[in-house]
């Protein structure tokens, strides 16, 4: 509360006081009238500011308002631009005559322009108003914490920090792509194909003529076309196109591994490409369905064409994008602490506040004996034993019955002093009280600066953040007591925590990729099985020739495809199509257009190593680490290949127009419109 | 996120702004006051010295000047015109002597009310052309050296100065009263003269009433802390002291269990 600008006044003000009185005999009452003087303005300004933090901050309320060009929205398009229009006020009484207002802009947002700032004079009836315009760049979810709200009196001797908590969040829906998913709503009715052009070319029992064909013996004579027949003296019957419309299933991979990554990740480029190709699809008034599966379950939506469908679809998709970045088997809980810490004293700065979260003194205290091999600053204390032996061996005299303990006392001493070197002029009793003295004196100090290290950084620190931290997770958990404890001393258990309070705030937070052996930590083979049972459910049930997209990150699982494979070929045996897209990973280079020849045995790595130092290893291995993802690439790509299934790789928009081509392919249309 | 100047105004820029002036005019005129009543002490060196921290002091936005100026009008009180340093070579020494009466002298109470508009003056100029609060940085957000957080020209309002004047009046006048109260019960209660000096009393009574206030004053505070402390921040006080009082003994549990649970994990690779 107490700015250094304002200590410094005051310790100077009490000063002055102090010596006016005890001065005032030889300097009269001058610097005691100066003093009091101040110090009344001091404590006017103090209580001021007192009244304002404990009954009129308590008193403000906010209110937040995201719109589109025409009017409030409470869902958002990914790549839309929004005004965010944020009233902050007073609801009751009192004024703050200085506060500085800055919204919390969500991480994953683009800030355009306006003001997220402002610095103001609030008064009931008298709001102050933040607006500014944003862009949301990905699909998946915009949180707004709340308002910074920071308060500060007149002359800069009182300052108070805290959050007006919002916690409003908004689904970003994924962008419609391509020229279909672009059509107006209220031109629908004017895409039909024009007269004698047929979409569907299938034969079926729709109303529009598709052909003529010979008659066969058991056609229904209402079928007969009579006027070709009349013409062609030979019996022709009429052919209608197929009304059963096209259907297609989007297999979206919501797994661990598309969620990982800043800002582009794997999911939302899958997700824009679905959404593309699902509105394009309904556009068509061809059925469009989802699923979204990870390595638990699936979510599933059969197809349908209806735009209320398509909106359900985009909000399915919006919220698996929303989920979190995936927490990981590892972190390192102290990295973590670091970055969870100052976020924590932002959002909640009332329940971090060390007057109520604190960090006694003792608490930095390290003890050796608390470390495994710190016992051995005990070994210093052995020589003390020495002086012990006596008392030792009149015990032992006691416990044994012996008939004169204090003689035997005596006897053992002499014994035992008489024997120990000596040296010079030192006798054996006074040799060992100096060695004892002296390595009792080492062992304590080195006891002592064990100790005092843990009130210096990075271990202060360390211990700091980690008790605050512990005792706030612990609380907004509900938790038993003593769970904080449990955050204190557990590494793992206060990193997945720490993950879990970054991940909810939408702040990015480092992932371990791969575990000490470089094995890939996120290798999710459960993620195949669902993958497995949702597109023998859609085989079961689809009604007519479909096609199933496939979008799943398969890459680090090229040996894992059996179940796969198999499930695919039960639904191409079905005359279903498939496609696979598989999501490229942002730093990879495309890869060659044919596999490389792995019968090389490369040469010369030796060589690379002893001219080039480290430098040539972490060269090398970052070749060898893309030439491996080029090789899984390239050989899911030839297992789907031999299935007749269409492999593609998601890093650009041309796979939203490649399944549109293979809808066209399925309808009989050689080349889409 | 959003723009700010990069290159704020100069000093004297902001120092021309209407409501600058106001402050700029109040320090002035306690400066003046302040240096006549020394001037008129005898303190013409202290005086200068006073002058030659503070108009620096207002230019370089420097915000230690009204304490050391302050600092240095305690030392020009009792030493005035540094004739105990000069004593000090010259082997002649100096002390003032309390002028007689009941503690109520026009010059104290104008060089306190031009000590008073001074700091006002100088702290709340500073607020407006420097710098109002502590830069805060959070982690989404560097601190901005060149505009660091200040106090808008805007939001003084037309009647701050006319209530400003209105608090420093009541200050001086309520700081004289203190005085007085002071220096009767020193007179009234002192019971044996030869026991203390008059300012080891007057100190005492001081540090008596000025402790009596803290307590209460700390009591109101604790009682309205709890009062309007929020569920959660009840929750981690209450966790908070639970800590404190276990500290010792869950660390030793959590020792305990870590060390069993790593000698599972050795036992678990070995195949045991």
């Amino acid at each position: 509360m107490l700015t250094p600008r304002g200590f410094w006044f005051f310790f100077v003000v009490i000063l002055m006081c102090a010596l006016g009185a005890g001065y005032s005999d030889l300097i009269g009452s001058s610097i005691a009238i100066v003093g009091f003087t101040l110090l009344a303005w001091f404590l006017w300004e103090w209580a001021q500011f007192a009244y304002r933090y404990y009954y009129v901050m308590p008193n403000l309320a906010l209110n937040r308002e995201v719109s589109d060009e025409r009017k409030a929205v409470p869902v958002l398009w990914a790549e839309g631009e929004f005004d965010v229009r944020v009233n902050v006020g007073l609801r009751n009484f009192g004024n703050l005559p200085y506060v500085v207002l800055t919204d919390w802009i969500p991480t994953d947002a683009r800030f355009l322009d306006g003001s997220e700032e402002a610095v103001v004079a609030l008064a009931p009836g008298r709001p102050a108003t933040l607006k500014y315009r944003l862009q949301c760049p990905a699909p998946g979810e915009l949180r707004f914490e709340g308002v910074r709200i920071r308060v500060g009196d007149r002359q800069g001797f009182f300052y108070h920090r805290t959050l007006i908590k919002d916690g409003a969040t908004f689904l970003v829906l994924p962008r419609l792509t391509g020229a279909e998913g672009n059509r107006r709503g209220s031109k629908r009715h004017n895409i039909f194909p024009p007269p004698g052009v047929h979409r569907l070319k299938r034969p079926g029992g729709g109303s529009e003529l598709l052909n003529l064909r010979d008659y066969i013996p058991g056609d229904p004579p209402k079928m007969i076309a009579w006027k070709a027949s009349a013409r062609k003296d030979k019996l022709y019957v009429k052919e209608f196109e197929s009304e059963v419309p096209l259907r297609c299933t989007l297999f979206v991979d919501a797994s661990e591994s598309t969620r990982l990554g800043a800002k582009k990740k794997k999911l939302s480029r899958l997700l824009n490409l679905a959404a593309g190709v699902a509105e394009a699809t309904v556009a068509d008034r061809d059925h469009a369905g989802l699923v979204i599966f990870d390595e638990h379950d699936a979510q599933i939506m059969r197809p349908k064409r209806s735009r209320r469908h398509v909106i359900d679809m985009l909000t399915l998709m919006a919220k698996a994008a929303a989920r979190p970045t995936p927490l990981g088997p590892f972190a390192d809980a102290n990295a973590l602490s670091r970055l969870a810490f100052p976020l924590a004293h932002e959002l909640c700065p009332d329940l971090m506040h060390k007057r109520i979260n604190s960090a006694p003194a003792a608490m930095f205290w390290s003890p050796p004996s608390d470390y495994r091999r710190g016992w051995w600053i005990l070994l210093f204390m052995f020589p003390m034993l020495f002086l012990g032996c006596g008392p030792l061996a009149g015990l032992a005299a006691l416990f044994s019955g012996w008939s004169d303990p204090l003689a035997f006392v005596v006897w053992v001493l002499f014994w035992f002093f008489r024997n120990l070197a000596v040296f010079g002029t030192l006798s054996g009793f006074w040799l060992t009280v100096i060695l004892a003295a002296f390595f009792m004196t080492i062992g304590t100090i080195l006891w002592w600066s064990h100790g005092l290290s843990g009130f210096f950084e990075p271990w202060r620190g360390e211990r700091l953040r980690r008790k605050q931290l512990g005792v706030l997770f612990a609380t907004m958990d509900g938790e038993a007591p003593g769970a904080e404890s449990h955050y204190l001393h557990d590494d793992q258990m206060f990193a997945r925590r720490a993950q879990r309070f970054l991940a909810e705030h939408h702040a990015r937070y480092p992932v371990r990729l791969y575990d000490a052996r470089g094995r890939y930590l996120f290798h999710c083979r459960p993620k195949i099985d669902v993958l497995v049972k949702s597109l023998n459910y859609a085989v079961a049930h689809g009604r007519d020739n479909e096609l199933f997209v496939l979008m799943v990150d398969l890459i680090d699982l090229a040996d894992d495809l059996d179940h796969l494979l198999r499930a695919v070929r039960v639904a191409v045996a079905r005359h279903h199509q498939v496609m696979v897209i598989l999501p490229w990973q942002e730093d990879i280079p495309e890869p060659p257009r044919e596999p490389p020849d792995e019968t090389r045995i490369p040469t010369g790595k030796a060589e690379r190593f002893a001219t080039g130092g480290y430098r040539a290893i972490a060269d090398e291995l970052k070749r060898d680490f893309i030439a491996g993802y080029h090789r899984s690439y390239f050989k899911v790509r030839r297992e789907f290949g031999r299935l007749g299934v269409i492999v593609v790789r998601a890093d650009h928009d041309e796979p939203v127009q490649m399944v549109l081509d293979r809808l066209d392919r399925l309808r009989g249309v050689g080349r889409r419109r | 996120m959003s723009d700010k100047p990069q290159e704020p105004p100069s000093v004297f820029a902001r120092l021309r702004a209407p409501a600058t002036l106001n402050y700029l005019i109040m320090g002035g005129a306690g400066l003046l006051l302040y240096a006549f009543v020394m001037f008129g002490q005898g303190n013409d060196i202290g005086a200068i010295l006073a002058i030659c921290l503070a108009v620096p002091g207002v230019l370089t936005r420097w915000t230690g000047s009204p304490i050391l100026i302050l600092l240095l009008t305690i030392y020009l009180k009792i030493d005035p015109s540094f004739i105990n340093i000069i004593g000090q070579f010259t082997g002649s020494r100096w002390f003032s002597r309390e002028p007689p009466g009941i503690g109520f002298f026009v010059d104290d109470l104008i060089l306190a009310a031009g000590l008073l508009a001074y700091s006002i003056g100088h702290f709340r100029l500073l607020s407006l052309i420097h710098q109002s609060m502590p830069e805060d940085p959070t982690s989404r957000r560097d601190v901005d050296s060149k505009n660091p957080p200040r106090r808008p020209m805007r939001l003084v309002g037309p009647d701050e100065l006319q209530k400003t004047l209105m608090v420093a009046g009541v200050c001086v006048i309520a700081a004289q009263v203190a005085w007085w109260t002071v220096v009767f019960i020193e007179r009234a209660g002192r019971p044996n003269a030869s026991d203390f000096s008059k300012a080891t009393s007057r100190l005492l009574i001081v540090v008596w009433i000025g402790g009596s206030l803290l307590i209460l004053l700390s009591a109101v505070l604790v009682y309205l802390r709890g009062n309007r402390m929020t569920r959660s921040e009840a929750a981690i006080a209450l966790r908070d002291d639970f800590f404190q009082e276990n500290r010792r003994e869950t660390d030793r549990l959590q020792r305990w269990r870590k060390r069993f649970k790593e000698r599972v994990a050795v036992r678990r690779r070995s195949g045991k």
